[in-house]
């Protein structure tokens, strides 16, 4: 028996020895399985987080600018002009002898293009272009226009860049046959303007119309003008103003006048416009940026900024100050622009700087690297590149890394003063019709769209969401409730593209319809109700009749009753009260117009959307509220309402504000609602009549029109970031509140 | 019988039947002892009292008679229905969907169905006490409050006074007085228990009910519990349900015994203890039962 007994005894300790071994072996398998879990889940946010910092962060890199080369031309004469090619192979440079080619690469010159039109005058002037069209001022009194050509020529793999110089005709402006000093010119399909200075306050224009003919010959067709200026000083810069047809004039008086080339008899078509921002100060340079709307002004004291020729409220057109930028410590004499974008660059002999003019930031300063003087600059056409030629003869050539020169904290966050606005405003507007349009990437439209979206869906939603719930946790007949919550619950899986398509489809179109019904509904239906419970505390035969937790199947019929009620009162208001169409009266009454998609109809259908989720969060915690607590208050004699408002209600709160904070975070970032049912026009208003354009549905608008790594592109991204951030923001909110909330109703 | 349910219709009907009954009752022995002893002076009257759950019956037939200003005491084996019985004072089991009731309970003469409509009322008249400590989550000021607050005491001095008088007679004022904004949670169980039974009396109701109140406490609290339900019965008339026949014993003047629905004996706790009159009674008090 006894040794019988003894190793049973044993076997079994053993047995449960290895039966606790296993089991804490699975338990801590489970353990760290759930904690690889979550770790991985936490990994892969961080990872996506990563990826959308990484694809916006270039937006916000600050530009780079590496000397690529310096050339030592061995001219002895100053600079006029400098220029080169698209790609930055061959440079060119104007000096009082002709124009001279330089290979960037090898940094030698390339062989001499004599222009025999010069005879033997020498180049006193230039009008440049970033273009190549330049006109040289001679010191003959002529004009010289010349077409800088640079063509591509292929050898198999190989691209070499041929420079060219197609000299026009000569004109004769000054016939005095002095040195053509101060001019401009521009350029048109048809032909091309100069405009030369011939005295102190006189400008000589030649306009130029070049007809082909059917031979292939050109015709060419010239007329010429004296404009004269009511000029304190002398005339010291001119530009054309080519979207106005209008010639302007800076003086060394600091004045900016000018000439209406349109209509030049009438009062008033030549005058002072406007001086700059100090008076007294003599206009140094002066042109456009492209597009032609953005005046750049430089001064003798160093001054830069820009101007727009403007109508404001009077209806006036004048020149609008828009940016000031750091001033140049020297005379700014030097400008050249992109061809790209509305960048531009400013020089004074000391020092080269680069600014944006959509948002006024000055992004690049240059000094000279020799402590030299600057005699002419030039702006690369795709803005990637400077080239500055010096008093001595040397020429620098510096590469810039500024792929997204549009992109500030300010542009993405702040009002700018756009072109053609007439005061600094939000506004996105990403792509317009021709390459000189100033996109406009303001995404404060876009979070404003996204924040009204959710404002009105949980206008809707919340109050509904939330006394439904109390009303089904704390007073419902418990079968009835067991088919209505599920029901609800199952609401949460529709598709929200179906919603979406409805609300587009079918709610928008009869909300215009039955617009005043629409909005007196909840007022109407409230009343009805109030009406039957004061009924139903006055007849005790009512009273009888409707058992506690079965009001719904009063309530049901009361409400749709109420719905139909206020459709027809609205149509009668519609007829009686609104001139018989809601729409001309909201405009007319309070000048606001009505979009059939609108907030209203997404606040309807997004609040669809959001209801479950509110609904069941909350009748869950609601119903979790410990039955003792509801006792006790019931057993002090409190009444159920009291009971429900009194102590269900705060410890519940926990729960109802996390049902709250997870369906905002819900309409936060929903999309298809919104990209279906509002017009996804970025207007900043809070009106529910009008659309809106919330962060999410912009991304989905604007993403097939984004190129990979373009501005646009990294810009959704950052909107995605701010998608983010702010689900983010509000959950990491609504867990503080929550677990404060949860501390101080915490329940044994 | 008189049939009485929870949400009764037709009321003069009921109450003749209930008069009626009360006329042709037989008081038992005991009843007509007690009252000829003058310590009968009847706050609660229990009239055939038969109650059920649905299709179960849970109390068969109950008459009895609590005095005023004592303390009455329920023992049982769990199941038995005390706590139903107790529930029945201030109809805290209209709650059980349901629960159907026969039979007539008067609580200061009133019958307590007559006031159907009103059980606030009812239950402001009869307090209750639970097993667990249960108080709202809520500051301590504010959980005696609550009931006065409720019965419409807007008065800040008046409630402030009421809440000091109710936490002196449970002798906690000491303790918590300078803690009084602070979260009733935070107490421990006994204190817990203590600020529950303060917030029943802050209402100041006639009867008060406790179901087992020192069931989770530790001895020393249930010490001052039992203490304090001593104490208390000079105020008020107190029926508290325990499984602790010592309990019984030391604080309750009359004892009933109860089993399986059945309300075996009933009587002063001394004699209930001592000299049972039933045998069942003997069996479960020395302990051959349950
Ligand atoms: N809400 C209820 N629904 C159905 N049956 C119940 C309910 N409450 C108690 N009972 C039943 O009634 C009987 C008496 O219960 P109870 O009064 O709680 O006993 P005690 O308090 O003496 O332990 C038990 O059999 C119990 O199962
Ligand atoms: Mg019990």
């Amino acid at each position: 028996m006894e040794s019988g007994s003894a190793p049973d005894t044993a076997d079994r300790s053993m047995h449960s020895i290895k039966g606790l071994k296993k089991r804490l072996w699975v338990d801590r398998l489970a353990t760290n399985f759930v904690t690889l879990g979550g770790g991985v889940i936490i990994l892969a946010i961080l990872a996506i987080l990563f990826v959308i910092v990484w694809e916006f962060a270039p937006l916000f890199k600050s530009p780079k600018v590496v000397l690529e080369g310096t050339l030592d031309t061995g001219a002895t004469r100053y600079p006029l002009a400098v220029g080169m090619d698209e790609y930055r192979e061959v440079a060119y440079r104007v000096d009082g002898a002709g124009i001279q080619f330089f290979s960037l690469k090898t940094l030698k010159p390339l062989p001499a293009t004599p222009l025999p039109e010069l005879f033997k005058a020498g180049i006193t002037s230039v009008s440049p272009s970033e273009d190549g069209f330049i006109i040289l001022g001679l010191s003959d009194g002529r004009v010289l226009p010349v077409q800088v050509k640079f063509e591509n020529i292929f050898s198999g793999d190989t691209r070499t860049v041929q420079p060219k110089l197609i000299p026009g005709k000569a004109v004769l402006i000054r016939e005095d046959g002095k040195p053509v000093e101060t001019l401009t010119h521009f350029k048109s399909e048809e032909g091309y303007s100069i405009a030369v200075k011939t005295n102190g306050h006189e400008v000589a224009v030649i306009q130029v119309e070049e007809r082909r003919n059917m031979m292939g010959g050109v015709t060419q067709n010239t007329s010429k003008d004296i404009i004269s200026f009511p000029v304190k000083g002398e005339i010291s810069v001119l530009v054309f103003h080519t979207v106005e047809n209008a010639l302007m004039a800076g003086t060394t008086s600091g004045q900016i006048l000018r000439a209406d080339l349109e209509d030049r008899d009438s009062p008033g078509a030549i005058r002072n416009i406007g001086k700059t921002d100090r008076p007294e100060v003599s206009v140094t340079s002066m042109d456009f940026v492209l597009g032609d709307y953005t005046l750049v002004v430089g001064d003798s004291k160093g001054g830069v900024s820009t101007l727009q020729w403007l109508k404001l409220k009077d209806g006036k057109p004048r020149l609008h100050q828009i940016n000031n930028f750091e001033p140049h410590t020297e005379p700014t004499t030097l400008f050249s622009k992109s061809l790209r974008t509305k960048a531009f660059l400013s020089g004074a002999e000391n020092e080269i700087r680069v600014h944006y003019s959509t948002h006024g930031e000055t992004q690049i300063t240059l000094p000279h690297p020799e402590g030299q003087k600057f005699k002419a600059v030039s702006l690369s056409r795709k803005g990637d590149g400077i080239l500055a030629a010096d008093a001595h003869g040397k020429i620098y050539h510096w590469t810039m890394n500024n792929p997204y020169p549009q992109i500030t904290l300010k542009s993405v966050f702040g009002k700018i003063w756009y072109e053609g606005y007439k005061e600094p405003e939000y506004v996105w507007q990403s792509t317009g019709g021709t390459d000189e349009f100033e996109s406009k990437f303001s995404l404060v439209p876009l979070i404003f769209g996204t924040l009204k979206g959710t404002f009105y869906a949980m206008l809707f939603a919340i109050p509904i969401a939330i006394l439904g719930a109390f009303y089904t946790s704390q007073f419902m007949d418990h079968r009835l409730k067991g088919i209505i919550k599920p029901t609800i619950e199952l609401m949460a899986a529709l598709p929200s593209v179906i919603l979406g398509f409805f609300a587009a489809l079918l709610i928008a179109p009869e909300v215009e319809r039955f617009l005043p019904g629409v909005i007196m509904t909840p007022f109407v239906i409230a009343g009805v109700v109030l009406l039957a419970a004061l009924f139903y505390e006055i007849s005790d035969e009512f009273k009888a009749r409707v058992k506690t937790g079965r009001e719904i199947w009063v309530l049901v019929p009361l409400t749709l009753f109420g719905g139909a009620l206020s459709f027809y009162a609205g149509t009668l208001v519609e007829s009686s009260f609104l001139m018989g169409d809601h729409r001309t009266w909201l405009n007319e009454v309070f000048s606001v117009t009505y979009d059939q998609r609108n907030a209203l109809v997404v606040g309807l259908a997004m609040g669809f959307a959001v209801i479950p989720i509110i609904f069941t969060i909350t009748e869950d915690s609601l119903s979790n509220v410990p039955e003792h607590l509801k006792a006790s208050s019931l057993a002090l004699g409190a009444t159920p309402w009291q009971t429900a408002l009194q102590v269900i209600l705060p410890t519940a709160s926990p729960g109802i504000f996390s049902a709250i904070m997870i369906g905002f975070g819900r309409a936060v970032g929903e999309t298809m609602i919104v990209l279906m049912a509002t017009g996804n026009t970025p207007v900043m208003e809070w009106s529910m009549f009008n659309g809106f354009r919330a962060l999410s549905a912009n991304i989905a608008v604007e993403l097939p029109e984004a190129p990979e790594g373009g501005t646009l592109f990294r810009l959704l991204f950052l909107a995605a970031f701010l998608l983010f951030v702010m689900t983010f923001i509000v959950n990491t909110l609504a867990e503080l509140v929550r677990l404060r909330l949860r501390k101080r109703y915490r329940v044994l | 019988m008189a049939i009485i349910k929870l949400r009764s219709g037709n009321q003069d009907m009921e109450n003749y039947k209930v008069e009626k009954k009360v006329e042709n009752r037989v008081p038992s022995n005991e009843m007509a002892h007690l009252k000829l002893k003058g310590l009968g002076n009847p706050m609660v009257e229990i009239e055939n009292l038969n109650f059920f759950y649905g299709e179960k019956k849970a109390l068969n037939n109950i008459n009895m008679i609590i005095p005023k200003h004592q303390v009455t005491a329920f023992i049982g084996p769990s199941g038995c229905g005390k706590s139903t019985l107790l529930r029945c004072l201030n109809r805290m089991n209209d709650l059980v969907e349901s629960a159907r009731m026969e039979g007539a309970i008067r609580i200061g003469g009133r019958d307590l169905h007559q006031e159907s409509e009103n059980v606030s009322v009812l239950r402001k008249r009869v307090g209750m006490v639970f097993q667990k400590f249960n108080p709202f989550p809520k500051t301590i000021f504010e959980n005696v409050a609550y009931g006065p607050k409720i019965h419409g005491l807007k008065n800040k001095a008046k409630l402030e006074e009421i809440v000091e008088n109710s936490l002196k007679s449970v002798a906690l004022w000491d303790e918590v007085k300078d803690r009084l904004n602070e979260s009733a949670l935070a107490l421990s169980g006994g204190q817990q228990q203590r600020l529950c039974i303060a917030r029943a009396i802050a209402v100041e109701p006639e009867v008060l009910l406790m179901d087992e109140p020192c069931s989770a406490l530790d001895p020393l609290s249930t010490g001052k519990i039992e203490e304090l339900v001593v104490g208390l019965k000079e105020n008020y008339t107190i029926v508290i349900v325990t499984h602790n026949m010592q309990q019984a014993a030391r604080i309750a003047d009359f004892t009933g015994f109860m089993l399986l629905g059945d309300l075996v004996e009933f009587g002063p706790t001394d004699r209930m203890f001592t000299k049972p009159n039933k045998k069942e009674t003997e069996d479960y008090i020395t302990g051959r039962f349950g």
